[in-house]
């Protein structure tokens, strides 16, 4: 979804106010969970559902 | 270092203080033993406050000197145990982070320190009549146990830190599960 709106991942966490590496380790599914007050920042952003950036593997 | 997980200014400042006035009470405790013989005077104390007859029968010498030394020693020095688990206290809690097992730790340490200063005076207080008279004939020993509201109220004020050292991990498990929440 960054790629799709050309914005780069500094940017992205900077605009909604986490850290470069939280928002590094949320990309990989590496956190215990995400606030929906960051979810709806994000999804300002960029502009989406959170349906467009959540999947859920196996 | 999250500014959550350090003090505010003015508390960092009190805590700086605090740890300064443990270090000096020290100081003046260990100065006061030396240069005002505290050892001696507690000694008196004991002695004065057997009966006469016990008195007399006494023998104070020798290595029974150095055993009812050692407890009086022990008597005055025990509150340097506290003053380092206050110093130890407000020193970590003046650098952060606040909520970390360390701390928290500390907190608990000091709850057992005034515990076993507790103990300790507990225990002085018969062990310094029986060093003294242990050795007099039948009838002219002395042995006495005293447990007062001072003693309760260390004990009892340890054993609220050490609970409160308890609760406070479970604070610190919570703000580390929290810290990874994005």
């Amino acid at each position: 979804m960054l790629a799709l709106r050309k914005m780069k991942a500094k940017t992205l966490s900077e605009r909604i106010g986490i850290s470069e590496q939280s928002l590094s380790l949320l990309r990989q599914g590496k956190v215990k969970g995400v606030r929906f007050e960051t979810l709806d920042k994000i999804c300002n952003e960029l502009d989406c559902k959170p349906g467009d950036i959540l999947d859920r593997e196996e | 270092m999250s500014s959550e997980q350090i003090l505010p200014r003015n508390l960092k400042v009190l805590c700086r203080i605090m740890q300064a006035l443990a270090l000096f009470s020290a100081l003046a405790l260990i100065i006061y033993g030396f240069l005002d013989d505290g050892i001696g005077q507690i000694i008196d104390g004991f002695w004065n406050q057997m009966d006469s007859k016990v008195r007399d029968a006494t023998v104070y010498s020798g290595p029974k000197q150095a055993v009812v030394t050692l407890i009086a020693g022990l008597l005055l020095y025990s509150p340097l145990i506290i003053f380092f688990g206050i110093w130890r206290v407000f020193a970590r809690f003046a650098r952060g982070p606040i909520l970390s097992s360390e701390s928290v730790a500390t907190v608990r340490m000091l709850g057992w320190l005034i515990i076993t200063w507790a103990v300790i005076t507990i225990i002085a207080y018969p062990a310094m009549f029986f060093a003294m008279t242990y050795a007099n004939p039948d009838g002219m020993r002395v042995l006495s146990v005293a447990l007062g509201t001072v003693q309760l109220e260390k004990i009892l004020f340890g054993a609220l830190l050490v609970v409160l050292g308890h609760v406070l991990t479970r604070g610190v498990s919570v703000a580390e599960e929290n810290r990874q929440f994005v």
